[in-house]
């Protein structure tokens, strides 16, 4: 069956990075197409004063899905979809280091996307809050209807996707570089793609937490952004933790893409790619500490106002950097004027647009009047569409031949950037004249004056929307039909042409050494028929349905959470039998690896993959944790009266289970070092404990603990007291229950007798993960018990 | 009729000029030699560059480094210039020599509360030459309190109160000047809808205006 690339079968089951690489492109256009024809819904109700095209009720709909739509569901997976493709090929692995997981990073978001689109059916419409989903607008009080409930479901979704992948990419850049891929020789887009990863691993938990207690409110009855203790800016501080990072998720992919293909089309190296490549580090620490400049208006205090301000400011100066090195390459150059070649620099032009007007936005003063209006419609649109969607359609037309082993049709490719380019301008720059016009409105009769900008923009909208979609259409057509291209028609240098992973670069001092030429990569020609076939063999052993039906069973859990109960049992049991299945399935010698993979003297010299991977997860659990953490000690501290510890816990009862937990701990170890030992014996009874000792614990604390609470009186809708503390010991509880579920798995191995001292990955793997799971209770008990 | 430009309106404005001025030429001068060396090596000889070592030209780096220099001094100029106006705006007169109006905001509308308790929706007068000091909150969910013309605004959140202040030095030969006020923060399906008026009058007026509401509102 494989040998068809129409196969549906193929699609389904593939884990090869490069069709999946496929598949999120496709996917992320037609999230893109989608999102793109409700923006043109949009600018048809704004072309008149009075629109009569939507009703507010529709058109604030219409803003919230194609806000979420975009940034979400298009912008950062049409950038996955190249990292998908390149970032294997240009450091010389084989495929990404956990194939499986990188389709169910896809799945789930596919199945995410659907849902999200889907709440548009139900009765009371989908989410209406706009992409931002405000508190408390976005609680159950002032937007019942269950649309909202699924919407903030598949976000959360959404971030449990882009955080396996940020892992599996992290693991795959630090971990299976081919030998001779120094640090310094890595490509500049794979580069980015780290720095993009490492952002993005910081920054979906804390939305991923806004929206665990976003739901429990909406589900549950919790009041965590109900509440007047902090309700409204505790999600500001989630959201925007998370959405000021996510700009630059959006935006380094496409600089990085840039950066290659500045370099193939000039003819030159990169200008100081060190440089080049510590501004992006820098740029990428720097987003982490600067969301306060999105509530400057909330009334926050001036002095911590004015340290994000300077902040955002100075995330200007690396930038400034990356452009000045981006121009720099130019010169002394020999350019060639292709189609990526426009692409790449009309998206330069509108990094260096949207950058100067950020620095506007950093000004608190000048945010008096921007926020909220037009003009940060418009920054942001220079930002994120303007960068991101010319620079990754330059990324497409780069790597077009070496994907589909065609060319793509120049002139029609240099006429619709002429019109993208043209239609953006008109479109997006009557924003910044637009100062005083709120955002998400439906119609401004009141103020006639606004309608012949309005109307520019929307002339622009309808040059620039088919000219998008025009060049789509070119693409996938030449995908088929266009004359088959040499191997390296650019005569680039990079690793993903070339196959050869021995060049030096020319800025390394070192030079490139004796190395001989490791796995060339020839251009494929993807969807040519010889490809394809060649493959097959090879192939069959990697395919498996896990990773669909897991996502399936997935999205049934939450639809029937929120609609339907019967539906979210089977999607729990369809999600628990694949997820057997998955677990039985020895993977070992599936995959292969390359022989050698790059050995960093410090931190990875003997940290296997598998390892690595769980590290890198855990990291985002700590942050997940940090997030709810925080919240709790936020609304905590914002409160006059919080009801004493002593009185609502049996603080007894707590120390006692907190000495039954980190006993079990200790079983843990001991079944770890018994392994090592091959002492078969201390492997059962270190297993045998940590799994008994667990098992009391959450024993203790469902059947014990919380009846006890709730039958005096302290409930989990009782207050926000109530509310945090069912909150964090159920999150804590869940993964206790996660941690059980592998304990189990572990000792029905165990007890056969399959662990040795050579082979017990996964026993040190869910070791690790159990410690963790009680050094989040040494945090939990004394937040709760003792103060 | 084109109304006055407020104080805070033309710090707004100055601010911004700077802003812009430094902008356009950063901006123009990069744009312009990308621009340029893209047209200028268009039509180079091919030649295989990707050997010749950036290091070659090490003017480049001074150059860098006298670019980053340079646009540094800028950010510093800028955001001290930002800093000075932020203190005015963000510093209300005292408020003994003010009137202190709450504005409560609402799905979907203003309603403005005068120090002797007399209330209105959507309708705020103000007295001229007199710093009127905004008490905002929210009784419901989030919304935004703007004065599009002051270039002034200011979130409405329930269970915070937040300040702003303005001022209109001068009636300009007028009865009286109506600005716009203007919700800035999705609130729901109202919000396109969610404005209110700002009328600007002498004191004399106001304060007749304020006495017979309130004579109107006690018997009613």
């Amino acid at each position: 069956m494989y040998n068809s690339h129409f196969s549906i079968k193929r699609w389904l089951t593939t884990t090869n990075h490069k069709d999946i690489g496929l598949l999120y492109l496709v996917t992320s256009v037609f999230f893109l197409i989608l999102a793109g024809t409700i923006a043109l819904l949009v600018r048809g109700q704004l072309s008149t004063p009075n629109g009569s095209l939507l009703s507010p009720y529709l058109y604030e709909q219409a803003v919230s899905y194609h806000g979420l739509i975009m940034i979400l569901w298009f912008l950062s997976p049409f950038g996955t979809a190249f990292a998908n493709y390149f970032v294997p090929t240009q450091i010389g692995a084989k495929d990404m280091a956990f194939p499986r997981l990188n389709a169910l990073s896809y799945w789930v978001y596919v199945a995410s996307g659907l849902i999200l689109v889907s709440t548009i059916f139900l009765p009371g419409g989908g989410p209406q809050a706009g992409w931002t989903m405000y508190a408390p607008l976005n609680t159950a009080e002032y937007m019942p209807q269950p649309g909202m409930t699924i919407g903030v479901l598949a976000v959360g979704m959404l971030a449990a996707s882009v955080t396996m992948s940020s892992v599996n990419f992290l693991t795959t850049i630090l971990r299976t570089r081919i030998k001779s891929m120094k640090w310094w020789k890595m490509p500049a887009f794979s580069w980015s793609i780290m720095f993009t990863n490492f952002l993005m691993l910081f920054a979906f938990p804390p939305l991923a937490a806004g929206a665990i207690l976003l739901t429990l409110d909406r589900v549950v009855g919790t009041v965590f952004f109900s509440s007047s203790l902090g309700g409204a800016l505790l999600w500001d501080q989630l959201f925007w933790f998370f959405g000021h990072p996510e700009v630059y998720v959006v935006v380094l992919p496409a600089l990085g893409a840039i950066a290659e293909i500045f370099i193939t089309f000039s003819r030159r190296p990169l200008f100081q790619k060190r440089v080049f490549i510590i501004a992006m580090a820098i740029v990428t620490v720097l987003s982490v500490g600067v969301w306060i400049h999105h509530m400057f208006m909330t009334g926050i205090n001036l002095q911590v106002r004015e340290v994000f301000s300077f902040t955002t400011m100075s995330i200007s100066v690396p930038f400034e950097a990356l452009v000045i090195g981006l121009i720099l390459t130019l010169r002394k150059s020999a350019i060639r004027i292709t189609t990526p070649m426009l692409y790449a620099m009309g998206a330069l032009f509108f990094v260096i647009l949207g950058g100067i007007t950020g620095v506007f936005q950093a000004s608190i003063a000048l945010d008096y009047a921007f926020r909220g209006t037009y003009w940060t419609v418009g920054h942001f649109h220079y930002v994120m569409v303007g960068t991101t969607i010319f620079g990754l359609v330059a990324a497409l037309y780069y790597w077009f031949p070496k994907i589909t082993g065609r060319m793509y049709n120049e002139k029609t490719g240099k006429v619709t950037f002429l019109f993208s380019f043209i239609g953006f301008n008109v479109l997006y720059f009557p924003y910044f004249l637009l100062l005083d016009m709120p955002r998400r409105i439906a119609s401004y009769s009141a103020n006639p004056e606004w309608w012949p900008l309005n109307l520019t923009a929307t002339i622009g909208a309808i040059i620039f929307g088919p000219a998008l979609l025009i060049t789509f259409l070119n693409i996938g057509r030449s995908a088929f039909t266009g004359k088959f291209s040499e191997p390296n028609p650019w005569e680039a240098v990079s690793t993903e042409w070339t196959g050869n992973y021995t060049i030096p670069e020319p800025d390394d001092p070192e030079g490139g050494g004796e190395i001989a030429i490791e796995e060339p990569q020839p251009t494929e020609g993807f969807l040519t028929k010889e490809f394809s076939e060649t493959k097959s063999e090879e192939n069959r052993d990697k395919l498996t349905y896990l990773p669909s039906i897991v996502s399936a069973g997935l999205a049934m859990f939450i639809y029937g959470l929120v609609l339907l109960a019967p539906l979210a049992a089977a999607g729990l049991i369809v999600m628990a039998a694949a997820a057997i299945k998955w677990f039985k399935d020895s993977y070992s010698g599936k995959f292969a690896e390359i022989k050698e993979s790059v050995k960093e003297k410090w931190p990875f010299e003997t940290v296997s993959k598998e390892k690595l991977g769980v590290w890198v997860f855990l990291m985002s659990e700590i942050i997940l944790f940090g997030c709810l953490i925080s919240s709790y000690v936020y609304v905590r501290l914002r409160s006059d009266l919080w009801p004493l510890a002593a009185q609502t816990h049996n603080v007894t009862i707590g120390t006692l289970n907190t000495i039954v937990l980190l006993t079990s701990s200790l079983a843990m170890i001991l079944a770890v070092q018994s392994v090592r030992d091959n002492d078969q014996l201390g492997v059962k009874a270190g297993l045998l404990g940590a799994f008994g000792l667990g098992a009391t614990f959450l024993m203790i604390k469902l059947a014990i603990e919380w009846p006890r609470e709730i039958a005096n009186g302290f409930v989990i809708t009782g207050g926000i007291a109530p509310s945090t503390y069912y909150t964090l010991m159920g999150a804590h509880a869940v993964h206790v229950g996660i941690g059980l579920g592998g304990l189990a798995y572990l000792m029905a191995k165990g007890f056969a007798g399959k662990f040795t001292s050579q082979s017990h990955t996964s026993l040190e793997l869910i070791g690790l993960y159990w410690a963790f799971v009680d050094i989040v209770w040494i945090f939990l008990f004394p937040l709760f018990y003792l103060i | 009729m084109s109304l006055p430009v407020p104080p805070t309106g033309s710090d707004f404005w100055n601010l911004f000029s700077a802003f812009f001025i430094i902008g356009l030429v950063a901006g123009g001068t990069v744009v312009a030699m990308m621009t340029y060396w893209a047209y200028a090596n268009r039509k180079k000889v091919r030649r295989h560059l990707f050997t010749v070592h950036h290091t070659h030209f090490r003017s480049r780096a001074r150059e860098a480094v006298t670019i980053a220099v340079i646009s540094t001094t800028l950010l510093f100029t800028l955001a001290i210039l930002s800093d000075n106006i932020v203190t005015h705006i963000q510093y209300p007169p005292d408020p003994a020599q003010s009137l202190v109006i709450d504005v409560t905001a609402f799905q979907w509308a203003f309603k403005f509360t005068y120090p002797n308790n007399v209330s209105v929706v959507s309708d705020c007068k103000i007295p001229v030459d007199t710093p009127v000091i905004f008490n905002v909150t929210s009784t419901d969910v989030m919304h935004d309190f703007g004065l599009p013309d002051f270039k002034v605004k200011i979130d409405a959140i329930p269970g915070r109160y937040n300040i702003i202040w303005i001022e209109v030095p001068s009636l300009e030969d007028q009865n009286e000047l109506i600005y716009k006020i203007h919700c800035y923060e999705l609130c729901g399906i109202g919000h396109t809808y969610m404005m209110a008026n700002l009328t600007v009058m002498s004191q004399s007026a106001f304060d007749q205006w304020l006495n017979q509401t309130a004579a109107s509102q006690a018997g009613g």
